[in-house]
């Protein structure tokens, strides 16, 4: 039987079935301690509230993570769609999301963006809408996020 | 308190082992466990990032796994596509993002800047 747990002063590896873990090259290791692995200890959620103006309307806010990472994280993002379903948004950096409200004839109504950036140390949100009748609502919006380091 | 740690033989499986608090680790079931090396642990074997310079194509290369690995990558401004060209170089397909300029002005700037992580998983 190939040896696969391999455990010394300096490392702790271990390799697939079948493979002898001493000898094996780095798509034969199940595991090892020289690659890093995501890891995930800030999470939280956010609610896009409106600075309104006439039938306009921003947002700016900053989500600090309360430390500084050497290169900006994954963070990955989930949009509240309500009834308890959350629907993912953008990938690992951020992301963009817009959507334009229409008559039954075409015209329309509403229009809002809300942009997720990531940092080293924080996610900038941003957004923005505009209606063009004032009985159109103004759009809801949150999210939540959770944010995984790797450290290579 | 339980025994959550584990670095040796578990019921004959070979390996470092950690259950989930309250899970005795000699006993718990796979579903109970936060880190077990007999199955395939996802993790990052390399990392990288492609300067913005607009759409395109830009080739990287990433380490030799013998086979073709998943690789997480981001973007904040393009839509990117992924291409493996062999196990150890990857194109990305760099297209133009999403604009908004027509409804808003300017959307506030975004990074160009395409980051990805090699993980050591075989790619579906």
């Amino acid at each position: 039987m190939a040896s696969r747990v391999l455990l010394n002063s300096s490392a702790l590896k271990v390799s697939k079935p079948g493979h002898n873990v001493l000898t094996a090259g780095a798509g034969q290791l199940q595991f090892s301690s020289d690659w890093s692995q995501l890891g995930g200890d800030i999470e939280g959620t956010h609610a896009v509230t409106w600075a309104t103006s006439g039938r306009a309307g921003n947002h700016s806010a900053t989500i600090n993570f309360g430390k500084s990472f050497p290169t900006p994280p994954c963070v990955f993002f989930d949009r509240n769609m309500g009834g308890g379903r959350w629907m993912p948004l953008g990938d690992a950096a951020g992301f963009l999301y817009h959507i334009q409200g229409n008559t039954d004839e075409g015209g329309i109504t509403s229009y809002f963006y809300v942009l997720a950036t990531v940092s080293t140390s924080s996610i900038s949100v941003q957004g923005r809408y505009l209606k063009w009748a004032d009985n159109v609502s103004v759009p809801g919006f949150s999210f939540r996020f959770r944010v995984l380091e790797y450290n290579i | 308190m339980a025994n959550r740690v584990l670095l040796g033989n578990r019921n004959g499986t070979p390996g470092f082992f950690v259950s989930k608090p309250g899970q005795n680790v000699l006993t718990a079931s796979d579903d109970n466990l936060l880190l077990a090396t007999h199955l395939e642990s996802l993790q990052i074997v390399g990392s990288g990032s492609i300067a913005d310079s607009g759409t395109g194509a830009v080739d990287r290369g990433i380490p030799n796994l013998g086979f073709q690995p998943f690789i997480i990558f981001s973007c904040e401004k393009y839509d990117v596509r992924l291409q493996y060209l062999s196990n150890t170089s990857v194109r990305f397909q760099i297209f133009p993002g999403t604009h908004l300029e027509s409804a808003f002005g300017p959307v506030p700037s975004r990074s160009g800047v395409i980051r990805y992580l090699v993980t050591n998983i075989q790619r579906p």
